[in-house]
């Protein structure tokens, strides 16, 4: 009796965890569409946009191409899922995440490529040249990104000896701020982020510009319900992407020590209170920054895994072993 | 030797290396004169803060003194020149910049294996310290051979001047100020014949292109 109450508890947590993500997620997008405004000195779209953004869509009627498979119906079930996957290993702002065992990190990257395998394929599924263009784009964006992603948290994993996550988060917190490696691992998942969020000196997300559009050329073919889902998954990964940043920044894992239900609000507002400070410098970097030319990026991306590199060449040095 | 703790001490050593390897790696000679600055900066901060975990006024001295001489004065000389010549290209002729900065990293590598020997300092840090001072001499002779141009091979005797400076203050734990002061002076003296030559090249080819020098010989 007592196991199965566990277990309800368990299932409760994460379907709350779940819950918290997909309402902060359109919240976190309009805050740094008023963030940009800001710096552009216009008013700007209110912060609820984003929410009347999707409901507008869920409405609309869905037209689907007479030469795409079914596939393309597909793509955005599994990017909704599988990002809501990848969140499922995420600390949440107590520091826990539903899923906390051996190889978390894998589990993130990994769902992060099944999203990208399956909108790379339905964008050319469409048979327009827009979306193969997006997605021979995407791949090679892809394929400079992960290493650097992947390197970053495996140097985490090194520093704290755990490769989940939840683990991570926790074993930072004892960990100076200014430790060589940490500060490089930060460096190098900030300018990664950046690629993978689809923001600005990699990918302009506000543009339908055929030249340079890269995530956008690949939705060019959805409508209605589908892209609705396919918007609110890559808004969960922009959440997931800042939020994991911001708790190795500033690690608060507050599951043993805020009890009662003041100090589980007060951590809900501080973690608030980071990702929205991290949603407003990628605006900053965002409005001071100009969109590189695709060649160009390669020459970021080999920097932010030169750095993680770096990282782990440090992480030895300091250690005398890893 | 205790004094600042030893992760405050490795990011400085972290920007020391770093901004050496962009200067190798920079396009622009402005660039690479603006990281030449931010490293003396840092070296200077080094000095000033062992000197006052230290009590040691001699040191705090020394700091004061290489802030304004190297990292004041210097800088403004060579702006000065750089301004007049009109010169950007940092003359890259035998290395292009990727593989300069390759060449670099193995540098680094080889400056760690040199000061293996010298791990039982007193500090663990210091013999990371001992490593990056070496690799910044490194640094500085690969500039000079590489670069055409004289005020980068000018940064490279600078470069070189730093991480001479550094392993100094990392393998004694603080020079006698006379050494100091004496070894400062070499250097701000050696800059200004530098500058007046450099003007002097500038008046006849009209540009600090080296290698305009070898056709005097004719």
């Amino acid at each position: 009796m007592d196991e199965l109450l566990m277990i309800l508890t368990r299932l409760l947590m994460g379907i709350g965890h779940l819950a918290l993500i997909l309402i902060a997620a359109p919240l976190l997008q309009g805050f740094i569409k008023k963030s940009k405004a800001f710096w552009q000195m216009r008013q700007g779209p209110s912060i609820l946009q984003p929410y009347r953004d999707l409901s507008k869509l869920l409405k609309k009627e869905e037209l689907i191409s007479e030469h795409a498979s079914w596939l393309f119906l597909l793509t955005p079930r599994i990017a909704l899922a599988a990002t809501l996957m990848a969140g499922l290993v995420i600390p949440n702002a107590w520091g826990w995440a539903p899923l906390s065992g051996w190889g978390d990190l894998f589990l993130f990257g990994a769902s992060l490529g099944l999203v990208r395998l399956f909108l790379t394929l339905s964008g050319l599924e469409g048979a327009g040249t827009f979306g193969g263009m997006g997605s021979s784009r995407e791949l090679f964006l892809g394929l400079l990104t992960e290493p650097g992603l992947l390197l970053g948290l495996i140097v985490l994993a090194f520093i704290t000896a755990t490769t989940s996550l939840q683990g991570i988060i926790t074993g930072l917190q004892s960990v100076s701020p200014i430790f060589i490696p940490r500060l490089l691992a930060i460096v190098t998942l900030g300018m990664v982020s950046i690629a993978e969020m689809g923001r600005i000196p990699m990918d302009n997300p506000d543009t339908h510009l055929e030249l340079t559009m890269i995530h956008e050329g690949m939705l060019l073919e959805y409508s209605g319900l589908s892209l609705a889902l396919l918007s609110f998954s890559e808004q969960i990964k922009q959440l997931l992407l800042i939020l994991l940043l911001a708790q190795i920044v500033w690690p608060s894992g507050l599951i043993s020590s805020s009890v009662g239900f003041l100090g589980m609000f007060g951590a809900l507002c501080f973690a608030g209170v980071k990702v929205a400070v991290l949603g407003f410098f990628y605006a900053t970097v965002e409005s001071l920054f100009v969109k590189r030319r695709l060649f160009r990026v390669p020459h970021f991306l080999a920097t932010s895994t030169a750095t993680a590199v770096l990282a782990l060449v440090s992480l030895w040095i300091i250690r005398g072993q890893i | 030797m205790s004094g600042i703790s030893e992760n405050w001490l490795n990011l400085v050593l972290l920007v020391l290396l770093a901004s050496g390897l962009s200067i190798v790696y920079s396009s622009r000679v402005e660039k690479a004169l603006n990281w030449w600055t931010v490293q003396t900066v840092a070296v200077s901060l080094l000095i000033l803060a062992q000197g006052i975990y230290q009590n040691e006024l001699e040191v705090i001295f020394v700091g004061i003194l290489l802030l304004i001489g190297k990292a004041g004065v210097i800088p403004i000389l060579l702006r000065r020149v750089l301004k007049e010549s009109k010169t950007e290209w940092v003359g890259e002729i035998y290395l292009k910049r990727a593989s300069s900065l390759v060449v670099a990293g193995g540098l680094t590598i080889i400056a760690y294996d040199v000061t293996k020997p010298l791990m039982a300092l007193p500090q663990s840090g210091f013999r990371n310290g001992l490593a990056v001072a070496i690799a910044l001499i490194f640094f500085g002779l690969l500039l000079m051979m590489i670069r055409k141009v004289a005020i980068v091979q000018v940064l490279g005797i600078l470069l070189i001047d730093n991480g001479i400076f550094l392993a100094g203050f990392f393998l004694t734990q603080g020079m006698p100020l006379l050494v100091e002061m004496g070894s400062m002076f070499d250097i701000l003296v050696g800059i200004v014949i530098i500058v007046i030559l450099s003007k002097q090249m500038l008046e006849n080819y009209d540009s600090l292109n080296v290698d305009h020098m070898r056709s005097l010989k004719g």
